[in-house]
């Protein structure tokens, strides 16, 4: 009872974690889409800005954090002034139990989608 | 334990069946005790589902309101030509909200409204998207930016509350049927308290004198609304390339750090900027002084005002001379608003010319023309180089 509860405690926090990094790089993203230089750089810096967050936590196993970006219409980056588009993004972490008990057995993930809104 | 009867005048014992009798108490007490650990089961389970839509829906709120806070802040950068109206404002927050379903698992309704500086709503009672609709809104109501520190009745961002109404998985055995959470999240830009102690005051001079605005400091916005995006007008914002004041050649931007090589080559060094601390004027270790030495000065950075050797005008002026040319060169005095949101701009001009030249009649409203003493120069028509901070100060709007 022990275990599972640890496990589930943990799983909990890292869900947790996760899902305040995922907010940190939606604000990032929607505060820095007019002024990046390119969509690849605007995403990478997304993406650090996103597992920074994600490693002060010490929470999800290093590389195993995921990061995808989707678009509701691709952008232009830096945002030309007067557009917007929806940005997508999804942080997964996919770890493994201590004490494995839980009935879904020892590899977990989680994952948190958030949405922003770029705009210029 | 025993029980006594009375029976003929005798005293009988008989053993007590305590198996039968407390059995039937067990039933009784499991049936009380399970009814409220169901209940409590219950409430510990929908509760648990509350919050966590609660959570989500602060989420959505978050990203809502900051959202529409950012097209607020882009429309008063912008207040010429404002990019983002009532409707698509109300559009694209709507549209974040909905997009945000699925991280709530459903939101029911939503209310927004502008809020201003001081966090209130405005216009009480209109949600985003009704501007000018009448009632509430006004029939000619507009968005009406915040242009001033804890200004009322005006916008400056957004609040969003989502609401979520869902059915009970557990708790309608006793009759709750449903719950709704909302959650509630303001944005707004915050143009900052200004004060003469957070209030920093500077002239950027280019080397070239030119009046050229072009290098040195980024245009961000026309909200002076004279047509462009260059600071030729009290009120347009700059803003600072990565904290530091850039120049901008054939190369790419660089900072600057030095002087160019010779007096003549500077066309495109700036002589005053910002060094490390995004708004901290360091006295004595920022300003770069270009004296009238030819080579590569700096003469250590010294200065914190502008001195008489400074060359205004790197073109005419000679190794050991001063400016001499009688131009009149104009200026933008930069001030910054200490603020959550700091921000650089034009708070008025300063003229500047050789003070051996005719004083030029003052053409234009805008600027205010000063004269910078120099050696010999009569002192009642001119302002002495240590005082020019001071006769800044005056410049404040």
């Amino acid at each position: 009872m022990m275990g599972l509860a640890a496990d589930l405690a943990r799983g909990f926090f890292i869900g947790s974690q996760v899902s305040n990094a995922a907010r940190e790089g939606a604000l990032f993203a929607a505060h820095h889409a007019a002024t990046e230089t390119s969509r690849t750089q605007f995403e990478t810096d997304t993406k650090t800005v996103i597992s920074q967050e994600e490693q002060s936590s010490t929470s999800c196993p290093s590389g195993s954090l995921s990061t995808t970006i989707a678009y509701s219409s691709t952008p232009t980056i830096p945002l030309p002034a007067g557009s917007s588009t929806t940005e997508t993004i999804t942080v997964s972490c996919t770890y493994t139990d201590y004490i494995g008990l839980r009935p879904d057995g020892g590899s977990q993930k989680v994952a948190t989608t958030v949405n922003a809104l770029l705009v210029n | 334990m025993t029980r006594t009867s009375k029976s003929s005048g005798a005293i009988r014992r008989r053993p007590l069946r305590r198996g039968r009798r407390q059995g039937g108490q067990a039933v009784v007490l499991f049936g009380l005790f399970s009814f409220a650990l169901f209940g409590l089961v219950g409430l510990a389970l929908d509760s648990g589902h509350a919050f966590d839509d609660r959570r989500a829906l602060q989420g959505a709120a978050d990203t809502a309101a900051d959202a529409g806070m950012h097209m607020v802040l882009l429309d008063y950068h912008n207040q010429s030509t404002p990019p983002w109206s009532d409707s698509q404002i109300s559009s694209k927050v709507q549209s974040l909200v909905n997009a945000s379903k699925t991280a709530a698992s459903g939101i029911t309704s939503y209310t927004a409204y502008y809020i201003d500086e001081t966090n209130a709503v405005y216009p009480a009672g209109c949600q985003i998207g009704h501007l000018g609709s009448g009632g509430a809104c006004g029939a000619s109501a507009t968005l009406t930016l915040c242009t001033s520190a804890a200004q009322s009745s005006c916008i400056a961002g957004v609040q969003v509350t989502p609401k979520y109404t869902h059915s009970t998985l557990f708790l309608s055995v006793l009759g709750i049927k449903t719950t709704t959470e909302a959650a509630t999240s303001q944005a707004r830009y915050n143009l900052g308290a200004p004060s003469t102690s957070g209030f920093l005051t500077f002239v950027v001079w280019h080397s070239n004198c030119d009046n050229v605005y072009n290098t040195g400091y980024v245009p961000d916005s026309d909200p002076a609304g004279e047509g462009d995006q260059d600071p030729t007008a009290v009120g347009d914002l700059v803003r600072v390339t990565d904290n530091h004041f850039f120049k901008n050649n054939s190369s790419g931007d660089s900072m600057v750090t030095a002087c160019g090589s010779n007096n003549e080559s500077k066309s495109s060094d700036f002589k005053g900027g910002f060094n490390g601390s995004p708004w901290g004027y360091l006295a004595n270790t920022t300003v770069e002084q270009c004296d009238s030495n030819a080579g590569s000065i700096p003469v250590s950075p010294t200065e914190t005002t502008i001195n008489a050797n400074d060359c205004i005008d790197a073109a005419h002026g000679s190794p050991g001379n001063t400016p001499h040319d009688c131009n009149v060169y104009i200026m933008p005095v930069i001030d910054a608003v200490f603020g959550s949101e700091p921000e650089l701009h034009v708070s008025s001009f300063m003229a500047m010319k050789w003070a051996g030249c005719t004083i030029p009649a003052d053409t234009n409203d805008d600027y205010i023309v000063q004269w910078i003493c120099q050696a010999g120069s009569n002192s009642s028509t001119c302002i002495p180089p240590a005082s020019i901070a001071s006769v800044t100060s005056g410049f404040y709007q």
